[in-house]
Formats: C-alpha cells, sequence, structure tokens
C-alpha cells in the first residue's frame, strides 16, 4: 500500500501533521453522518457538472488536485429555514392576498419573493410546501444555526455549501468538515468509480424529482446559481488503494441496486458509509500501532436483564475507542525509528537537528515558541501536543459517529456499549442478503466478514481466537437477534425450523 | 399439546411448541366466553351446562372451587384460579362445537383466523369476497396514508417524503382501484401458488400477459393487522413487524408503478396531489400545480 504525499499547503493549513497523517484529512466530530453524507453528495454534484464524478485519475504518485464549487442557494434556504413567520400568517384565517402581503413585510431578506404568489396562486400552497421542506428536512432536532440546515437530498437542487452565520462570508468548515470529501476521495479511489457514478446519478440525483423541481420554484428566476459559488479543493486521503474503498464500493453498489427509490436509499446509505468509514479508522490505527488483530464491534442485543455481554461490549466498545489516542503516540514515536532522528543525534548540536527534523517533518507549529530541553524531552513535548489536539475532535468520532449510525447506545448510569438500532440492522440486511434471503447463521457469517460484527460463538470465536465468554452468552445473543429480526419483518423460521433472514427488496417479481 | 408438563425452558427447545403459543390460545381473553366461564353455573345457563358443566373430569368440576372462592371475595389462589380459567379456555378452543353461538377462534391471537380461512376458501371456489376486500383495503389505506381513512374500493399509494419511512404519508402518488380493468393497474386477490395463502397482486393489465406488478403473500398475521386496523385498533403486539411489511411493499409498488406509468413531468410545472381525510373518513386529492422557471 502506498502513500501519496499530502499537498504542502494542507501541512501549512495546520500546527501539526499527526491525525492527518494517519487517516486523512478530515475527520470531525461535529460533522454527523448525515453532514458527511450531504457533503459527499454536494462533491459529486459539482464533479458531475464538469463530467468527472468519481473519475478522478492522479498524475503519476501525485495526489488528486480537484477544485469543486458548491452552490450557496440562500433564497432558498432563507424561505425554509429563516422564515419564522409563515405558519403564523397561514393560520391568521386572513384573506389570501393580505397573508402574502403580511408575509413580505415580515420578511427580511436580499431577495425580492414576489414572484412566489405567481408560482403558487394561493398562499396556503406555499406554506404548506415550505412546512414539508421543514419537516423532511436532515437532523431537524438539532438546534445548528440556519444556515447550517439541509434539505433531504431530493435531487441536485437541494445540495449546498454549509454556510456560517453570515450567508455570504466564506465557509468555516464546522459541519462540512472535509469527511464528505474523503468519502468521495475513497469511491473514486476504489476502482469502481464511473460504475457508481452512473448509478449515483441515475437513482438518487434524479433532476425529474418532483420535489427538486419544487426546490427550484422557490429559487427566484434571476437567480445565478453558480454566483458567489463557494470553492474548494479537495481534502487529503492518504492511501492510493485499500480493501476498505472496495467494500465500501461493493456496500454502494448492492443498495443502488436494490428495487427502491432512491429516497429510501439515503438512511441506509449514510449509515453503512460511515460504519464503513470507523473500520477504516480502527484498521488505520493498528497499523500504526503495529497491531495485525482486525478490529470487532461485539452486539450486544437489548435484552431485559444485563448480560454478560453487555460487559464484552463495553470493554470492547471502550478499547476500540482509545486505539485513535495509541495510534497518535505510537505515530509520533516512530519519528525515533527513522535514520533522520539518528542522524539529528549525531549532529554538531542534537537539540537544534532534532527540533528542525520534528518541526519539519511534523509540519509542527508549536504554539509557546520553539521547544527547549534535550532530544526526548521535545519528542515528549510534540507527543503530549498532539495527543491534546486529538482529544478535542478526532478522538470523538468514534463513539459519536457508532451512535449516529445506530451501533452503539449511551446510557446515563449504566454506560456505553455496542447495540444496534433498527434502522442500522435493516440496512445491514438490505446490503447484506443479495439473494432474496439468506441462513441465518450465514447471515450472522457474512455481517463479520463484511463489518466485523460479532452476534454470535462462531464469529467471537473467530474474533477473538477463543470464546472470551460462555457460549449460553452468545446463543442467547443470537435468539434476541432472531426475534428482534422478527419483528422487524427480516426474518422468517420455516416449518423445517430453519431461519431465513429476507431482504424486502430483493428476490420478487 | 402445548407442553405444559414441561418447564419453560425445557419447552422453548421445541419449536412445535413455541409455534403454539404464539396462537395465544388459554392466554387469550373474550368477554362472552369468559362471562359463560365465571357466571354460568349460576345462571342456570344452558349453553353452560352443554360446553362446560357436562365434562365431569375436565369441565366444570375442574375449577368449580377455584370459582366459588374468586366470587365469594376470597383473592389468595387468585394465582391458581387464572390456571385453571386458561386451561378452561384452551379445553373450549378445541371442544367448542362448529356452528354453535361460540366461536372458537377469538380465543385465540388470531380472531379472524375464521375470516381468513373463509376468505381462502371463497378465493379458491370462486365465492364472493368483496365484504372481506373492503376491509382489507381499508385497513391496507389506514396503513399506508396514517389517517383514519374509510375507503375500501380504491387504494391510496401515498408518500411521506424525505426517506419515505414516515407514519403520515400526505402526498399521493397513485390510486390503484380493486376491480378489474382493461387499462390501469389494479389490485386483486388470488391464491397463492401453495393453493391454501391469499395473495395481493398488483395487475397491471397492458402488460403482455397481465403482468404482476407486485405480490403479497398475505400470512395470518397480515391478514389479522388489516382486519383489525380496518376495525380500529392498532393491537400492539405484531404490528410492528405487519407495518414493516407493508411499508416495504408499499415503498416497492411506488418504485415499480413509476417506473411504469409514472407521468413524465410537465415542462414548467410541477403538480403534486395532497391527501387529507374529510369528516366522514373519505380521502380528498387536492392538486397542487406549482409553477416552476426552467433552470
Amino acid at each position: 500500500m502506498s502513500i501519496i504525499q499530502p499537498p504542502d499547503k494542507f501541512k501549512n493549513d495546520v500546527n501539526v501533521w499527526v491525525d492527518e497523517a494517519i487517516w486523512g484529512h478530515r475527520f470531525y466530530n461535529d460533522q454527523t453522518p448525515w453532514l458527511v453524507f450531504l457533503e459527499f453528495l454536494a462533491v459529486f454534484r459539482a464533479r458531475q457538472l464538469d463530467g468527472r464524478a468519481l473519475d478522478e485519475p492522479r498524475s503519476g504518485d501525485n495526489h488528486e488536485a480537484i477544485t469543486y464549487h458548491v452552490p450557496r442557494l440562500i433564497p432558498l434556504r432563507e424561505l425554509i429555514f429563516n422564515n419564522p413567520h409563515i405558519q403564523h400568517i397561514e393560520a391568521s384565517g386572513k384573506p389570501d392576498g393580505e397573508k402574502w402581503s403580511s408575509w413580505h413585510k415580515s420578511v427580511s431578506s436580499d431577495y425580492d419573493f414576489w414572484f412566489l404568489r405567481e408560482r403558487f396562486g394561493e398562499f396556503s400552497r406555499l406554506a404548506r410546501v415550505i412546512e414539508f421542506f421543514q419537516n423532511t428536512s436532515i437532523e431537524p432536532h438539532r438546534q445548528r444555526r440556519w444556515t447550517s440546515r439541509f434539505l433531504f437530498p431530493y435531487g441536485p437542487y437541494c445540495l449546498y455549501a454549509d454556510l456560517p452565520g453570515n450567508p455570504s462570508g466564506s465557509p468555516d468548515r464546522r459541519f462540512f468538515a472535509r469527511s464528505g470529501e474523503l468519502l468521495y476521495l475513497m469511491l473514486s479511489r476504489s476502482g469502481s468509480g464511473p460504475e457508481l457514478a452512473r448509478m449515483i446519478t441515475d437513482k438518487l440525483l434524479r433532476e425529474d424529482d418532483s420535489w427538486n423541481r419544487v426546490a427550484t420554484a422557490l429559487l427566484p428566476d434571476d437567480y445565478r446559481i453558480d454566483a458567489g459559488a463557494v470553492s474548494s479543493s479537495i481534502g487529503y486521503l492518504p492511501y492510493a488503494e485499500r480493501d476498505e474503498y472496495k467494500a465500501l464500493a461493493a456496500t454502494w453498489r448492492q443498495l443502488l441496486s436494490l428495487d427502491l427509490p432512491g429516497s429510501t436509499l439515503l438512511d441506509p446509505l449514510m449509515r453503512l458509509s460511515s460504519l464503513h468509514m470507523l473500520l477504516y479508522m480502527l484498521r488505520r490505527a493498528n497499523e500504526e500501532i503495529g497491531d495485525p488483530s482486525e478490529p470487532k464491534f461485539v452486539l450486544e442485543i437489548a435484552a431485559p436483564r444485563k448480560t454478560t455481554l453487555f460487559e464484552l461490549s463495553s470493554e470492547n466498545l471502550r478499547a476500540n475507542r482509545m486505539l485513535s489516542s495509541r495510534a497518535i503516540r505510537a505515530h509520533v514515536d516512530s519519528a525515533k525509528t527513522d535514520e533522520r532522528w539518528a542522524k539529528a543525534l549525531e549532529a554538531r548540536v542534537p537539540v537544534d537537528a532534532v527540533r528542525d527534523y520534528l518541526v519539519k517533518r511534523f509540519a509542527w507549529k508549536p504554539e509557546d515558541g520553539p521547544p527547549a530541553g534535550d532530544p526526548d524531552t521535545i519528542l515528549d513535548s510534540l507527543r503530549s501536543y498532539a495527543e491534546k489536539r486529538h482529544a478535542q475532535h478526532v478522538a470523538k468520532v468514534h463513539l459519536e459517529w457508532a451512535r449516529q449510525i445506530g451501533l452503539a447506545v449511551s446510557r446515563r448510569g449504566v454506560g456505553t456499549w455496542y447495540s444496534p438500532s433498527d434502522a442500522l440492522l435493516k440496512a445491514l440486511v438490505m446490503c447484506t442478503v443479495d439473494e432474496g434471503r439468506e441462513e441465518f447463521h450465514r447471515f450472522l457469517a457474512k455481517l463479520y466478514d463484511r463489518f466485523n460484527i460479532v452476534v454470535g460463538a462462531q464469529e467471537a470465536e473467530r474474533a477473538f481466537g477463543s470464546l472470551p465468554t460462555d457460549q449460553y452468552a452468545f446463543t442467547q445473543n443470537t435468539q434476541r437477534l432472531e426475534q428482534r429480526l422478527r419483528t422487524l419483518g427480516l426474518l422468517r423460521r420455516l416449518s423445517d425450523d430453519c431461519a431465513y433472514v429476507e431482504n424486502p427488496f430483493r428476490g420478487q417479481a | 399439546m402445548f407442553g405444559a408438563n414441561l418447564q419453560d425452558r425445557q419447552r422453548q427447545q421445541y419449536h412445535a411448541f413455541s409455534a403454539l403459543e404464539a396462537f395465544g390460545i388459554g392466554k387469550e381473553t373474550d368477554n362472552r366466553i369468559d362471562n359463560l366461564l365465571i357466571y354460568g353455573p349460576y345462571s342456570k345457563d344452558e349453553q353452560y351446562n352443554k360446553l362446560v358443566g357436562i365434562d365431569e373430569f375436565y369441565g366444570g368440576s375442574a375449577y368449580q372451587q377455584f370459582l366459588r372462592d374468586y366470587l365469594e371475595g376470597e383473592r389468595e389462589n387468585i394465582q391458581e384460579f387464572m390456571r385453571a380459567l386458561t386451561r378452561q379456555r384452551q379445553r373450549l378452543f378445541f371442544s367448542l362445537p362448529k356452528g354453535g353461538d361460540f366461536e372458537h377462534w377469538p380465543l385465540s391471537v388470531y380472531q379472524s383466523a375464521g375470516q381468513f380461512l373463509d376468505f381462502a376458501e371463497k378465493l379458491g371456489s370462486g365465492g364472493d369476497t368483496s365484504k372481506i376486500v373492503n376491509s382489507l383495503v381499508r385497513g391496507l389505506n389506514r396503513t399506508f396514508c396514517g389517517m383514519m381513512i374509510d375507503e375500501g374500493s380504491t387504494l391510496y399509494l401515498a408518500s411521506s417524503g424525505g426517506d419515505g419511512r414516515g407514519r403520515i404519508a400526505s402526498i399521493l402518488n397513485f390510486d390503484i382501484g380493486v376491480t378489474r380493468n382493461r387499462r390501469d393497474p389494479y389490485l386483486k386477490f388470488t391464491l397463492a401458488q401453495d393453493g391454501l395463502t391469499p395473495c395481493l397482486q398488483i395487475v397491471d393489465p397492458a402488460g403482455s400477459e397481465s403482468t404482476i406488478i407486485d405480490y403479497l403473500e398475505m400470512q395470518v398475521t397480515h391478514f389479522e393487522y388489516l382486519m383489525r386496523v380496518a376495525r380500529g385498533s392498532l393491537p400492539a403486539s405484531f404490528s410492528r413487524q405487519c407495518y414493516e411489511d407493508f411499508l416495504d411493499f408499499k415503498l416497492r409498488l411506488i418504485e415499480r408503478l413509476s417506473q411504469l406509468i409514472g407521468e413524465e413531468p410537465l415542462q414548467g410545472e410541477v403538480s403534486l396531489r395532497a391527501v387529507t381525510v374529510d369528516e366522514r373518513g373519505r380521502p380528498q386529492a387536492e392538486n397542487i400545480r406549482i409553477t416552476v422557471g426552467e433552470r
């Protein structure tokens, strides 16, 4: 696996290049899996317009140099997310004409919205459409600034940039923090980029989707979509090829070929993409540490009483969360095995030579001026600075994403452990069961093969080498999963006593 | 029969017992039958003598003593009394005479199982199924739209926007008749390949050999769910599974119908149909036309 050298400008932008060197530029905890997915779609759409969607050749050993442009669509967003009086005016019971005029008075915007009257006719229709978009928006329960609220991506005109409080300012990269760019790069380096791009274009970003077209009706005629678009150059992903990219692409291919409207595929795509990215992060961390073992997620299927699997699962989660910090330490410490370290120690002034070496290698810009002390002390201060920085954001990604995609739960006074939500289970079935149905135990084996998910005893043996706790606990765990899948309509036990997991969207008709 | 002589953990190992247990026979209560069991011995009820009293070993005499305590206000052996009642209900489930005043299916989870068998039989023999179809379609409409719709002659396929999994779906995609139609797709019930299970089909008459657009085999749980929803209740125990099954079916169906008969988008205009329910439970579709600038 070859590492691509990062573009210099990214290294110049950060205070120390450690997290980014290990995982890429960058993962960030404020960017939830939905926002990763939306950012990906925005990049995809921009590149699609340039005729290059997921088809991004690199020149030689260089990183892709991609600049993409994402529209701001401010009038559309003002109408939906910064339009507090509309429902109140709609409920006032005034005649239609009065509703229009009092609404116009209530709106403070650079845009003149009178054109909407001609398009919608009645005020109540506009109010209904706005309400519809609000109700179906992404993560509506989160209290984010209105410029960081997003429409459900019905089509290309529902995609736009994340913006700071002042919508004409330049983006602060808080919610579109480049993880979506990394997802884009992963898929584009998977070897199936163009094929996926065709499927995404056909299935997900359809111009003729009714709601996509309604969204365009909320933009003034003379509004130029490309005016003031946000231009960015794409983030950094270290490895040119990895198995995780291929596994990710396989998941996308499987979901996109299901017999379902594109809109219902977004939720499973969002969850499983982040799951693949979590696995990528764990594997990269193991590589830095030099641990050859495979990562794993031991799931406790919700039980009425505390089970031994609960302990195992929370221990497993704790270890996975710690892994990234261990990787940071290992990465910094690897500086000492480099011959440049040995050379620096032999220099005339070793302290200066070591400092120069570390500053250069890690693009380190010490906050309190150049560090002093002997070479090991300098390395210590670099390490603790990198750890501190890691702890602020990247270290939090694992738990945040695991919870958001329904892989883990936290309960006050109980703890945090891996336990799947219904939506995640459904997504897993949709993507894992190809032939319409799959025997239950083979399904469990596939979950481990593809996502390193451990539910039953056999997979536990494969993951741990030997059974970490008594077999009965795992048997009960699988029985609970069977029961759960049955109530979700995803499993049937036939008269020959074989249980089959069924993918409701495949193998019929 | 139910493995009551075994301990719970032993019993759970046998699939046959857990399958039978799922019918809830003995646990499910029916007011009329419980009245008969409790007050029958004292009201000189003829039915009681015929159905319960007549059996000297396992009938009335098997629980009389608990019943007397219970009626006199003694609550010490209440658990024992409940178990005795359960046994009596189980006995009645198997011993009620066919065509008598009491039906035995209400003593199980599947209260409509009688209708289910009747329905399947009529589908096979070509009898009149219109009443049951009407109830089933009403149940489907309520499930698909999340509204209290009282309409059983047209199937309404509506979506909720977003990822399509919202409970309330108010944007109407398609409405499909339940009578055979030469031009438009319609819904019909028939028997599945096994010749036993009713099967819901959406048929496209325009296709070469009356193509089946999609189908759903009606398990007894599906049938029970729709009948109960049509009557206005939402049983918690199996509603989840059935709801998911029907929702998946709806999403799949909307996708296929859109490919098949979806209208080409009009230039410069979007036309949507919003569906609401009037006070008499009839769905009302309102056309919303929006002018769209060209992009």
